[in-house]
């Protein structure tokens, strides 16, 4: 009796971590974060690293697909060294409370020109869902994940209203990928 | 109840009375109060040491001083020793007008009347020959810059029949431009070298000066100085000098000081500042280079005015009192000749400062060339803090060294980060909150030198990038005893291609 509830029990949990981790999993080898604001007309490029995470993705396998995702605030890079010092400030991303700007997949659906994802993303503890399309190509075992979203940093504590900084800021991503597990 | 027909003219006449005197009773303005405690300790930022507690006179000390008169100045005329001798003849004839005696009912007698206090001298002293030959030799001596035939830092001041005085401390005796071609802008960034004069007429005096005086004399200007300049609870370096400073050293310090720049009471010798354009003064959150005092309407710039024009000498700084007895004990009201201006005479002295208009810009590049500069400007993240309409976002900046405490973020606009520039006269000084306020671009064509202490000549050396060079000649205010000096921080623009820097510095100079 023992033995077969141990056995059972075993089953269960091989079922269970099935249920979760049955898709394909993914080490992320290299990312490209570039994001753009407008200031006064121009636009402002600039770029976030030290992206970490799990990958968990199978493009016939959606609803057990997920990803979380953190990225170091204090990479942050616009091209003036002043500025990124400022923007790491407790005006911006506050990088000394708040290291990390995190984004955790919801749900993942098929759209028309590749993938849709409701996120959750987190910086300085705000939290708001958004929308990230999403392609994906696959070749043997590499992967590209490709995308962009746009947020309003005043939903995040991002600086405040300004006569001439825009408050929509587009993100682009790219993550290429190695297939870990099947 | 009947009334005689006399009884009916005399209650009408009664009537009419109570109702023009009623109406003349009635204020004309709604004038703020200038010494109101809890208005200043908002309108103070405190000292860049918070443990130091800044507490002024109280609002019965200040009201008990009496009020200064505004009378009516004139010119100082550059002209013959014969024809300024009629000249003062001419003034001795005149009898004084005191320009308050009459209330003024409209804006603009209230502009007008502003004008004559940004005129009007708080200091006073007899004329002489003697003054007139001495003005015309320290012009020279001391490269004063002088408009047509005028000296038009000091005034000539008749407060009573045939006596002529000459009047100085004056708001346009620092805020007044003498620009190349001779003309002068009212409220501008001066070009009055006060302490290069001080400076070389002090080494006149101690050339002359027997040597046994000189230990006399070493004290005198010290303790004066001391007044001026000392913060006791500062252990830097050019706090702690002050306590054994000679006269000579003083001097050498004074010369060093270029016409835009001024050793402020509550600055210091190596930490002087630039003197600020009061054009659009309307629009500025922060008044001084540091910040020190808020702008949140007129009642501030007429606190600002009171404060600067001699009483922040009686605050008290944690029981130093620049102006007290021995430094620790305030004088009786209206001891020492001290004088307030009146509410009347502050808020007309507001109303002018905000009616300040820029002069007509001579300048005129090509279009794309100022199109380009723009793009620069905007390119180079400029537009962040320089935010137009007012080419300032009104914010002040911490310096380095100084962390601003969590309350800060509430009480005034920070943003947040250095331009690491020098930080001494945002640390060191009596007027240093650990802040320097952005300033606006607006009206740079005619301003200069640039920077908190005026270290750069023009805009030019601005974004000169050798000027972060060790070996750097400063061509704006050299410290003295400096041979060289690094200009360090707003590191901006200084990376651009010449031809992008000669559009950018096109596109300021129509600001």
């Amino acid at each position: 009796m023992k033995t077969t509830f141990m056995i059972g029990l075993v089953m269960l949990f091989a079922l269970s971590t099935n249920w979760v981790f049955g898709q394909d999993s993914w080490k992320i080898d290299s990312t490209q974060i570039v994001f753009h604001i407008s200031n006064a007309g121009l636009d402002v490029e600039g770029t976030i690293s030290g992206i970490s995470g799990n990958l968990k993705f199978s493009k016939n396998k959606l609803d057990k697909s997920f990803f979380a995702i953190e990225a170091k605030a204090g990479t942050i890079q616009t091209g003036i060294k002043l500025r990124d010092k400022h923007l790491k400030k407790q005006d911006y991303f506050d990088v000394e409370r708040y290291p990390s700007i995190k984004i955790e997949s919801k749900k993942i659906i098929k759209s028309k020109d590749g993938f849709e994802s409701v996120c959750a993303i987190t910086i300085k503890e705000q939290t708001k869902d958004i929308v990230i399309p999403f392609t994906f190509i696959q070749t043997n075992k590499k992967a590209e994940f490709k995308g962009s979203c746009s947020l309003n940093r005043l939903d995040f504590g991002l600086g405040e209203k300004s006569l001439v900084l825009s408050e929509t800021v587009k993100i682009d991503f790219w993550i290429s990928a190695s297939l870990v597990t099947n | 109840m009947k009334y005689s027909r006399l009884s009916i003219i005399r209650i009408c006449i009664l009537i009419g009375a109570i109702f023009i005197l009623g109406f003349q009773l009635k204020p004309a303005f709604d004038i703020p109060k200038t010494w109101d405690l809890a208005e200043i300790e908002q309108f103070l930022l405190p000292t860049a040491d918070s443990t130091i507690t800044v507490t002024p006179i109280s609002e019965s000390y200040y009201y008990s001083i009496p009020e200064m008169k505004v009378y009516k100045s004139y010119p100082i005329r550059l002209t013959g020793l014969e024809e300024n001798r009629k000249y003062i003849d001419s003034l001795k004839a005149l009898n004084p007008v005191d320009y308050f005696q009459n209330e003024p009912r409209t804006e603009e007698d209230l502009v007008r009347l502003g004008e004559e206090v940004f005129n009007a001298p708080i200091g006073l002293f007899d004329y002489s020959e003697e003054f007139f030959k001495e003005l015309n030799e320290s012009i020279k001596s001391a490269e004063i810059p002088v408009s047509k035939n005028t000296f038009p830092y000091y005034t000539y001041v008749v407060d009573e029949k045939s006596k002529v005085k000459v009047g100085v401390f004056s708001c346009a005796m620092c805020h007044t431009r003498v620009m190349p071609d001779g003309s002068t802008i009212k409220g501008a960034q001066g070009t009055f070298p006060m302490d290069r004069r001080d400076g070389v007429a002090g080494e006149i005096f101690l050339k002359s000066l027997s040597k046994d005086k000189l230990a006399e004399t070493d004290k005198n200007v010290r303790t004066g100085r001391i007044a001026l300049h000392k913060a006791p609870w500062i252990s830097h370096s050019s706090q702690m000098e002050l306590d054994t400073i000679s006269a000579a050293r003083i001097i050498a310090y004074l010369k060093a000081i270029p016409p835009g720049v001024m050793l402020r009471h509550g600055s210091n010798f190596n930490q002087p500042t630039n003197i600020p354009d009061l054009i659009g003064i309307k629009d500025r959150k922060y008044l001084d280079y540091t910040g020190l005092m808020m702008h949140r309407n007129i009642g501030d710039i007429m606190r600002y005015a009171a404060f600067n024009q001699g009483f922040d000498f009686l605050n008290s700084y944690g029981g130093f009192i620049p102006g007290g007895i021995d430094f620790k004990t305030l004088p009786k009201p209206g001891e020492e000749g001290l004088q307030r201006y009146s509410e009347m005479q502050l808020f007309a002295l507001g109303k002018y400062l905000y009616s300040l208009k820029p002069p007509k810009n001579p300048n005129s590049f090509p279009a794309e060339m100022v199109k380009k500069g723009e793009l620069v400007f905007k390119r180079e993240g400029c537009v962040t803090c320089h935010t137009p309409p007012l080419y300032t976002n009104n914010k002040l900046t911490p310096v380095d060294g100084f962390t601003p405490p969590a309350s800060h973020y509430k009480a005034y606009d920070i943003f947040d980060i250095s331009v690491e520039t020098n930080p001494e006269l945002a640390l060191y000084t009596r007027r240093g909150t650990g802040y320097y306020k952005v300033p606006s671009l607006l009206g740079v064509w005619y301003r200069g030198p640039f920077g908190h202490s005026g270290n750069v000549a023009t805009l030019e050396d601005w974004l000169d990038k050798r000027r972060l060079d060790e070996d750097y000649v400063p061509t704006g205010f050299k410290p003295a005893f400096a041979k060289t000096m690094a200009v360090k921080g707003h590191e901006f623009g200084l990376e651009i291609s010449k031809e992008e820097k000669a559009a950018l510095i096109a596109f300021l100079k129509t600001l």
